[in-house]
C-alpha cells in the first residue's frame, strides 16, 4: 500500500515540494488535485468513450500505465476500506438512482452529503448503535467542504499524507468516483447548479465513513509495509503492444506513401452519381469502400455531428445534446412531423396511447398488492412473448414494431432548423448567418466545396441492438452517444435552402448547382442498412437517381454484411449474411450484435484518394481533408484538436478495456446488473463498472478481438504546417509528446513519410 | 417388470403434467437463449450440459411418486443449481453466494429427509400417492404434524420464504439465464412440495394458518424491499420473494391449485423479465407520482368492485364469501382498482366508462387464467377454502392499507411527525434488503470472468 502512496507522493513532491515555512496549502487544492486523477464516467443512456487514465495524460504513456497499475489494478485493499466500499456502494446506488426504485432515497434534492447525513444516523451498519458515533454524526458540519477539513483533523491524518488519503478513497472505486466526476463537470443538467458540489460531498461522505469504520486510518497509512509490484507483467504487455504498433505502422505508411507516389492524389475530375458524407467512425470505412465499388460514388469522412452544436428536442421526450461532449450545444433543434395533418394527429395520439399503456402496466407492477394479480393476468402472454423473442427473434421484433405502427404510424420526422420563437418564449432553430457559417465550415473542412454531384447525402449513424445495456456505446460519439440521423438531416435542410446557397456563393465562393439536392440519412452500423430521409418532393425531383442510389446502397450492404458476418464467426453467402446481421440486431440473447469500434488503430486525415485503393479493414477513422483549401492550417488545427481527440478517447477506451477488462472494462455481460439505469455493477453489487464489456473487445473469455494499440494519426499535409499547429496547441503537445498518440505525416512536397518523435523532431520513415 | 417399477416410482398426474409443461417450456427457452447468450464463455459446453441436467432432474422430481426418488431428485437439482450459480468459479463473491445457497438447501434437504422418514414410519409406504390418502390413527396425528412442519420448513428454504430469503437476495452473482431458470423453476419447488402433499396439509387446519401467516409476512416484506431497490436484478429477486410469499398465502388459504396457477404464471413472467434485464436502461418507468383526487379514487374503487366481481365469476368463486378465497377476491379488487386508477389519473374522469369496461376485461382474464389451471387440477381435490378467520382479515387490511399508502406516497413526507420514522424505516429496509456482505464485490479487481 505504501508503495502506492509513495508513488503518488513522489510525483507530487517532485513537482511541488512541501515546505512547512510557506503557508500550508488549503484543503480545497488537495481535493481538486485528488479529483484530477479520476476520469469521468458517462451514464449508460449516452456512453461516451473516454480514457480511464485521462488524469494521468500529463505523464508519459509508460509511466502512466505503471501508475495506473498501482492506482487501479491493485487488489489488496485493507479490510476496513472494503467495508467502507460496501456501504458506499449501497448509498451511491440509492442516491444516483434515475428511475429504478419506486421509493427513492428521501431528501435527495439536498445533495449527496446533506441527504445522506440525515439518513446515516439511522444506519446501524455504519454506527453500530454506538452512542458516541451517533453523536459524531450529529456534530458534523453541514457543509461538505468544511466537513472534509474537519474530518481530516479528527482522523489525525498528517498534512503530508492528506492528498494520498483522498486519492486512495477515490481510486479504490474509480467507477463511482468517475460517475461523480461526470455529474460535477460534464453533465449538462447538473453542472448549471454550481452551488451543489458533488465532488466535495462524495469525499466528505467517504471520510465520515472512514471515521466511523476505520478510525485508525492514519496509523495504518504510516505503518503499512512496502509491497513488490508486478512490473514485469506490465512491461510484457507493453512490449507486445509496441510490436503490434510497429507492425501496423510499418505496413500502413509505405502503402500510403505508394499511393502518393503513384499519383493517385489528383484533383477530383470525374463526375459522380452522388456524393456521400459519412462519419469518421471506423465502421464507415468498409461500407464506404463497398459502396464505391458498386457504383460511381464519391465518399467523404467528417465528424458525425456535421459541425452543428445542437440540442435535439424530440417529440414528447426529453431533449439531449447531439454534439461532441467537448462542445456546449448552442441551438435547440425541434423535431417535427413532416406529413399531412391527419397523420400527424394520429402519430401524436398514438404516442400518448402507448405511453398510457405503459403507465397502466407499470402502475400495476410498481404498486402494492397488485403485482400479484398482474403476474397471473399477463403470465401467459409474457411466456408467449418470451418464446417468440427466443425462437424467432426477427419475427418477434417485426411483429412488435408493426403493432406499434398500427397505433402510432411511422412518419418521417424532420428537424426544424429555422429560428423561431416558441410559445413559451424559447428560441429554437439556428439563425440565418450561423446556418451559413456552419454550412461553409463543414463543406470546406470536408473538402467538398466544388464539383457537386446531383445528390449529396449526409449520413449519420446509429446501431440497432436489443437487451443491451451498452447500446449507446455503439452509437455516434460525435453526437454525444446518440443516433446521428437528425444532425445529418439538419445540415441537409440548411444546404437545401436557396438563400443559404446564395450566401455561400457570394461570401465563400462555394457554388452549389441548382439541381443538387442534399439528403440526410442514417447508417445502421449493426445491419448496414441506410435510411434515406427523403421527403416526397425530393423523391419526385430525383426519381430514378434515388432508386439507383437505394439499390447501390443495398448492394454495398450485402457486400459489407458478408465481411461483417465473417468477423463475427459466420461464414456464408450474401443473402444469408444479410439475414444473419439482421438477426443479430434483433436478438435479445445476443451479446455481440456487432463489433463496434473494435480493432480501431489509426486516424487518417487526407483526401479519400489517399486511401481509396487500400483495404483498411475497418480499423481507421477517416477524416476528409484537403490541405490546398486550408493554407493557414486553421481547419487542420480543428481536426487535430477535436475529432482526433475524440478518436483518441475512443481508442484509449478500447485499449484499456482490453488491456485489463476488470480494472478498466466492465467485465462479462452475463453477470452484469444495471443499477439506477445509469451504469452496471457485477452481480449483487460492485464498483460502477466503467469501460466496455468483455464481449465488446474479446472474441471469447480468453482471446481478445481488439488488441491494445495506441492511435496512429496520419496526416497528408506539409510538416511545417503541423509543426506550427503543435506549437500552438498544448493538448497536442501532451498527446504526442507523452506518447498517447503517434503522429505520422505524409508530406505532399517530398512525398515522404515522417514520424513525430516524443521530442517533437521528425524521423524519416 | 419394468412397467411395474415405473408405475411404482413415477406418477404422471395432472399436477406433474402441468409442472413438467412449465419446466419443459421455460427450460428449453432458457437453454436456447443461453446457447447464444453464453457464446465465448470458457465453460460454454459445461454450462449447457449442467443446464440440461438441471431440467432433467427437475422433471424427475415432478414425476416421482417414491419418497427416495423424490428426495434424491430434490437434492440433485438443487446441487446442479448451485453449480450453475457459481459458474464463474474464480470470482470469490459468486462462490460465497453459492455456498450460502448450498447451506440453505442442505438445511431444507435435512428437513425434507426428516419429514419423509416420519411419513414412511407412520404409513409404512414409500409411495406418495398412498401416503396422502392414508387414514391415520389419532395417535399418529402428532407425528404427522411434526412431519408437516418439517416439510413446511423444507418448502420455505426452497422458496425463499422469510426468514430463509437471504440466499435469494444474494444470488445475483449468477449468470442471467441461471437467475431466469431459478426464478421460474426451482424456487417453485417449495410450492410444488406443499401442493404434492396438499391433502395432508388440508387435514391440519392450524398449520395452514401458520403457512398463510408466513406467506403474508414474506409477501409484505418482499414488496417493500422490491419498491426501494435501485438495481434491476435485485429488484426482480425481491419481487420474486414477494410472489413466493403470495403463493404460500394461497397454500395457506387451502387453495393449492390457485398457488400452482400463481407459480406457473409468475414463472413465465419472471423468466422473461430476467432474460430481458439488459434492457433496463431503455425501459423508462412511466408512473405518475401525484396522489389521486378523492373522486378518482372512489371511481377506481368502483371499477375494482366490478373487476373483482368478474374475477370471481370467471374463476368460479363466489364474489363475497365468508371463506378464505375472499383474500384472492381482494387482490383482484385491488388489481382492477389500480388499473382504473392509473387510467383515470392520466386520461381524466370522463374515461370512467372505458375504465369500467377494461376492469371487466382485467377481472375476466385474471379469473380465466386462474381457473384454467385450477380446473385442470380439479381431480386432485386440492382446493378447500377455509373458514374466514381474523388472520385473513388482518391480511386483507394490510393488503389494502399498503396499496392506499403507495397511492399517497408523495404526501407521506408532508406529515412531519412521520418524516423521521419514514427515514428510519427507509434505512432499516435498505439495510435489511442488502445481500450477504461477502457476496458483494467490494474490491473491483476481485471480480473474475
Amino acid at each position: 500500500m505504501k508503495a502506492v502512496m509513495k508513488n503518488v507522493s513522489e510525483t507530487i513532491s517532485k513537482s511541488k515540494p512541501v515546505l512547512y515555512e510557506v503557508p500550508l496549502k488549503p484543503m480545497k487544492e488537495f481535493v481538486e488535485e485528488a479529483w484530477e486523477i479520476i476520469s469521468p464516467v458517462w451514464p449508460l443512456e449516452n456512453v461516451i468513450a473516454c480514457n480511464p487514465l485521462q488524469g494521468l495524460e500529463s505523464l508519459g504513456f509508460e509511466k502512466a500505465i505503471q501508475k495506473g497499475f498501482h492506482l487501479f489494478e491493485k487488489s489488496d485493499l485493507p479490510e476496513p476500506l472494503c467495508n467502507i466500499n460496501r456501504e458506499t456502494i449501497k448509498w451511491c446506488q440509492a442516491f444516483f438512482d434515475r428511475g429504478q426504485s419506486t421509493f427513492p432515497m428521501p431528501g435527495r434534492e439536498k445533495g449527496l452529503y446533506q441527504a445522506w447525513l440525515e439518513l446515516v444516523v439511522y444506519d446501524k451498519k455504519l454506527h453500530h448503535n454506538d452512542a458516541s458515533k451517533i453523536q459524531q454524526i450529529k456534530d458534523m458540519p453541514r457543509n461538505s467542504q468544511v466537513a472534509i477539513s474537519h474530518l481530516c483533523k479528527l482522523l489525525k491524518i498528517p498534512y503530508s499524507l492528506t492528498k494520498e488519503v483522498l486519492i486512495l478513497l477515490l481510486t479504490s472505486m474509480p467507477g463511482w468516483s468517475g460517475y461523480i466526476k461526470y455529474r460535477t463537470e460534464w453533465d449538462p443538467v447538473f453542472s448549471s447548479k454550481k452551488n451543489i458540489s458533488l465532488a466535495d460531498d462524495y469525499l466528505a461522505m467517504r471520510l465520515l465513513m472512514v471515521l466511523l469504520l476505520w478510525p485508525d486510518i492514519s496509523e495504518y497509512i504510516q505503518n503499512s509495509k512496502l509491497y513488490s509490484v508486478g512490473v514485469d507483467f506490465v512491461d510484457d504487455k507493453m512490449s507486445k503492444m509496441k510490436n503490434l504498433e510497429e507492425q501496423y505502422s510499418s505496413t500502413l505508411l509505405p502503402i500510403l506513401r505508394y499511393q502518393v507516389k503513384a499519383g493517385e492524389i489528383n484533383p477530383r475530375k470525374q463526375s459522380f452519381n452522388a456524393q456521400l458524407v459519412f462519419c469518421i467512425d471506423v465502421r464507415s470505412e468498409p461500407f464506404r469502400r463497398a459502396l464505391e465499388s458498386v457504383g460511381s460514388y464519391e465518399t467523404f469522412g467528417f465528424a458525425g455531428f456535421f459541425g452543428l452544436p445542437i440540442k435535439i428536442q424530440k417529440i414528447s421526450q426529453e431533449g439531449f445534446d447531439s454534439c461532441p461532449v467537448l462542445l456546449d450545444s448552442q441551438h435547440i433543434i425541434k423535431e417535427e412531423l413532416s406529413c399531412c395533418e391527419k397523420k400527424s394527429e394520429k402519430y401524436l395520439k398514438g404516442d400518448a396511447i402507448l405511453k398510457n399503456i405503459k403507465r397502466l402496466y407499470h402502475g400495476l407492477k410498481y404498486s402494492f398488492s397488485t403485482h400479484f394479480g398482474l403476474v397471473e393476468t399477463v403470465g401467459f402472454w409474457s411466456g408467449l412473448w418470451m418464446m417468440l423473442k427466443t425462437v424467432f427473434p426477427t419475427f418477434a421484433i417485426t411483429l412488435k414494431n408493426k403493432s406499434i405502427a398500427l397505433i402510432k404510424p411511422n412518419v418521417l420526422l424532420k428537424p426544424d432548423v429555422e429560428k423561431r420563437l416558441g410559445l413559451s418564449n424559447e428560441v429554437t432553430g439556428i439563425d440565418f448567418v450561423d446556418q451559413c457559417q456552419y454550412a461553409a465550415n463543414a463543406l470546406i473542412m470536408m473538402g467538398l466545396s466544388q464539383d457537386f454531384a446531383p445528390v449529396v447525402v449526409f449520413c449519420g449513424h446509429g446501431s440497432t441492438t436489443q437487451n443491451n445495456a451498452f447500446a449507446s456505446a455503439l452509437d455516434c460519439g460525435a453526437c454525444g452517444g446518440r443516433h446521428g440521423g437528425l444532425n445529418a438531416q439538419s445540415l441537409a435542410a440548411i444546404l437545401n435552402n436557396a438563400q443559404v446557397r446564395e450566401w455561400l456563393s457570394e461570401n465563400k465562393g462555394i457554388k452549389i448547382p441548382k439541381e443538387t439536392v442534399f439528403i440526410g440519412a442514417q447508417h445502421d452500423t449493426t445491419t448496414d442498412s441506410v435510411a434515406l430521409y427523403a421527403d416526397k418532393e425530393c423523391e419526385q425531383k430525383l426519381g430514378d437517381k434515388l432508386t439507383k442510389l437505394k439499390d447501390d446502397l443495398f448492394s454495398a450492404r450485402i457486400k459489407n454484411n458478408v465481411h461483417r458476418s465473417q468477423q463475427l464467426g459466420y461464414f456464408s453467402n450474401s443473402q444469408s449474411s444479410v439475414r444473419h446481421c439482421i438477426n443479430r440486431s434483433q436478438d435479445w440473447a445476443q451479446t455481440r450484435p456487432e463489433w463496434g469500434l473494435s480493432r480501431n488503430a489509426s486516424f487518417i486525415v487526407g483526401p479519400r484518394s489517399l486511401t481509396k485503393n487500400i483495404i483498411l479493414d475497418g480499423r481507421s477513422f477517416l477524416h476528409s481533408y484537403d490541405c490546398k483549401l486550408d493554407t493557414d492550417g486553421k481547419f487542420l488545427e480543428i481536426i487535430l484538436t477535436a475529432p482526433m481527440v475524440v478518436a483518441q478517447w475512443i481508442n484509449s477506451q478500447y485499449l484499456f478495456s482490453s488491456w485489463n477488462n476488470v480494472a478498466y472494462g466492465s467485465g462479462s455481460k452475463i453477470t452484469q446488473n444495471i443499477t439506477g439505469k445509469i451504469g452496471v455493477m457485477q452481480g449483487n453489487g460492485s464498483d460502477l463498472m466503467h469501460g466496455l464489456p468483455l464481449q465488446s473487445v474479446y472474441k471469447d473469455d480468453l482471446n481478445p478481438f481488439h488488441e491494445p494499440m495506441r492511435l496512429l494519426t496520419v496526416v497528408y499535409a506539409p510538416r511545417a504546417m503541423i509543426d506550427q499547429i503543435i506549437r500552438r496547441q498544448a493538448c497536442l503537445q501532451k498527446l504526442f509528446g507523452n506518447g498517447w498518440v503517434r503522429l505520422a505525416v505524409i508530406d505532399p512536397d517530398d512525398q515522404l513519410s515522417y514520424v513525430l518523435k516524443r521530442d517533437f523532431t521528425w524521423e524519416k520513415n | 417388470m419394468l412397467t411395474e417399477l415405473v408405475t411404482a416410482v413415477f406418477n404422471l398426474d395432472a399436477l406433474a403434467k402441468i409442472m413438467i409443461g412449465l419446466v419443459v417450456f421455460i427450460g428449453s427457452l432458457v437453454w436456447l437463449f443461453s446457447y447464444r447468450y453464453m457464446q465465448g464463455d470458457r465453460h460454454y459446453s459445461r454450462f449447457l450440459l449442467r443446464l440440461s441436467a438441471l431440467c432433467l432432474s427437475v422433471l424427475l422430481l415432478f414425476l416421482s411418486d417414491n419418497l427416495i426418488v423424490f428426495f434424491l431428485a430434490w437434492c440433485l437439482s438443487n446441487f446442479l443449481l448451485v453449480m450453475l450459480m457459481v459458474h464463474k468459479n474464480e470470482w470469490e463473491a459468486a462462490k460465497v453466494s453459492g455456498i450460502l445457497t448450498a447451506k440453505n438447501f442442505i438445511l431444507g434437504a435435512i428437513c425434507l429427509a426428516g419429514a419423509f422418514h416420519i411419513l414412511f414410519v407412520i404409513t409404512g409406504s414409500m409411495s406418495i400417492q398412498t401416503i396422502i390418502q392414508i387414514e391415520l390413527h389419532p395417535t399418529q396425528q402428532l407425528a404427522l404434524s411434526f412431519a408437516l412442519v418439517l416439510m413446511l420448513l423444507a418448502a420455505m428454504a426452497q422458496s425463499a420464504i422469510w426468514p430463509f430469503h437471504r440466499w435469494l437476495v444474494s444470488s445475483l452473482n449468477s449468470p442471467t439465464p441461471v437467475s431466469a431458470i431459478m426464478h421460474a423453476g426451482l424456487i417453485n419447488g417449495g410450492g410444488f412440495l406443499l401442493a404434492r402433499f396438499g391433502q395432508l396439509f388440508l387435514m391440519e387446519k392450524r398449520l395452514l394458518l401458520v403457512v398463510f401467516s408466513l406467506g403474508l409476512i414474506t409477501a409484505l416484506i418482499g414488496t417493500v424491499y422490491k419498491l426501494i431497490q435501485n438495481d434491476v436484478k435485485r429488484m426482480l429477486a425481491c419481487s420474486t420473494m414477494a410472489q413466493m410469499g403470495f403463493m404460500l398465502m394461497q397454500c395457506g388459504l387451502g387453495l393449492f391449485p390457485a398457488a400452482v396457477a400463481h407459480l406457473c404464471w409468475h414463472g413465465l413472467f419472471k423468466a422473461a423479465l430476467f432474460l430481458g434485464a439488459g434492457g433496463a436502461v431503455q425501459d423508462k418507468k412511466e408512473i405518475s407520482n401525484e396522489s389521486p383526487s378523492v373522486s378518482v379514487l372512489i371511481s377506481s374503487l368502483l371499477c375494482g368492485v366490478l373487476g373483482s366481481y368478474c374475477f370471481a365469476f370467471a374463476s368460479g368463486k363466489e364474489w363475497f364469501t365468508m371463506d378464505s378465497s375472499l383474500v384472492l377476491v381482494v387482490v383482484a379488487f385491488l388489481t382492477s382498482a389500480q388499473f382504473s386508477l392509473s387510467l383515470l389519473k392520466s386520461l381524466g374522469k370522463k374515461y370512467l366508462i372505458m375504465a369500467l369496461f377494461l376492469s371487466i376485461a382485467i377481472g375476466v382474464s385474471y379469473g380465466l387464467s386462474v381457473s384454467l389451471i385450477t380446473n385442470w387440477l380439479m381431480s386432485l381435490n386440492l382446493s378447500e377454502a377455509q373458514p374466514l378467520n381474523s388472520i385473513h382479515l388482518v391480511a386483507i387490511f394490510l393488503l389494502i392499507f399498503g396499496w392506499v399508502s403507495v397511492q399517497y406516497k408523495s404526501d407521506l413526507y408532508k406529515f412531519l411527525w412521520l418524516k423521521n420514522n419514514l427515514k428510519a424505516f427507509y434505512v432499516k429496509t435498505l439495510n435489511a434488503s442488502q445481500p450477504h456482505p461477502r457476496t458483494i464485490t467490494v474490491q473491483r479487481n476481485h471480480y473474475q470472468y
